[in-house]
């Protein structure tokens, strides 16, 4: 089973990826205010990577809900054990 | 003679009209639907997608049909206007809408878009936190130059006076080519702080003009 330091890393590379930054280091609390260039077309890259290296599918309400990171971490988590 | 406009909370049984409300207001006076064309989208398509979401009724966005007034005249349909106070819900509103039509838009034609980002970025004008956003303003063309959007206007930025004394700016974004929707708000206290524009080519094949513009009135 992931933990949420293992998932909160995977979802690391996948910002770097997203945000072509090599330096991101994000953490639970990040939010859109804390990453440059975190708009809404990064924000449905993310997400559809996230979903993709997860295999995983989001439902929209849970996407509306998170406040940060770590919202989507844990949602992360949850759909991997269940 | 017009009478005076009788302002109302939108319901489900208004979605049609929301959606050319949106339509329209997003075309600015041009043909060039900016939905259509950064998703590579039929028009009934839109119309289908933003019916749908708006069925959703998520706040703290522009596609959400409890944040909409309307205003009727003579029992007739008269415009309408989306309002919400900024990133209130915790998510930008940029974000909260993103979500929608990832949802909602098939995956190829979001790719689609995903490819355009870097044309569309340069003329990106992001609202204003903690500030009363108006969008999608709309007059019926036969109820215009009969003070609807004043109505409108008056009557929402009253209500948040009472509900969220704290909020002190109302705001809006424009495109510069609508000089009917520049000066309308200009007529009632709105001025431009912030203007962005686009040297590439191809952002008249995607909006309506090159350059966006953000106005703001103290309330």
């Amino acid at each position: 089973m992931k933990s949420t330091s293992d998932i909160i890393q995977e979802v690391n590379e996948i910002f770097k990826k997203v945000f072509e930054s090599n330096d991101l280091n994000i953490g639970m609390e990040t939010t859109a205010n804390d990453i440059d260039g975190w708009d809404s077309l990064s924000h449905t890259l993310m997400i559809v990577e996230a979903e993709k290296h997860f295999r995983i599918r989001f439902k929209l309400r849970e996407l509306l809900s998170f406040k940060n990171v770590g919202d989507m971490v844990l949602a992360i988590q949850s759909k991997l054990q269940s | 003679m017009t009478r005076s406009p009788k302002i109302r909370k939108a319901n489900y049984q208004d979605i049609p009209f929301l959606v050319e409300a949106i339509i329209e207001a997003e075309k600015g006076g041009s043909d060039k639907l900016s939905y259509a064309t950064i998703f590579s989208l039929s028009q009934e398509a839109v119309r289908n997608v933003l019916s749908e979401i708006l069925a959703e009724d998520v706040e703290g966005q522009e596609l959400c049909v409890s944040s909409f007034d309307i205003a009727e005249v003579d029992e007739q349909l008269a415009g309408a206007v989306c309002s919400w106070i900024e990133a209130s819900t915790g998510q930008p509103s940029s974000l909260l809408k993103a979500t929608l039509l990832n949802h909602f838009i098939p995956a190829t034609n979001m790719q689609t878009a995903v490819s355009k980002k870097d044309i569309l970025v340069e003329i990106a004008i992001e609202k204003p936190k903690h500030a009363l956003i108006l969008e999608s303003v709309y007059t019926v063309p036969a109820f215009r130059k009969c003070g609807i959007f004043s109505a409108l206007m008056t009557e929402k930025v009253n209500a948040v006076r009472t509900s969220n004394p704290d909020i002190n700016t109302c705001a809006l974004t424009v495109m510069k080519t609508n000089e009917s929707a520049l000066c309308a708000y200009q007529r009632v206290g709105f001025r431009v702080v912030l203007e962005k524009t686009s040297h590439n080519p191809l952002i008249t094949d995607l909006l309506p003009s090159n350059t966006r513009v953000l106005m703001e009135k103290n309330i």
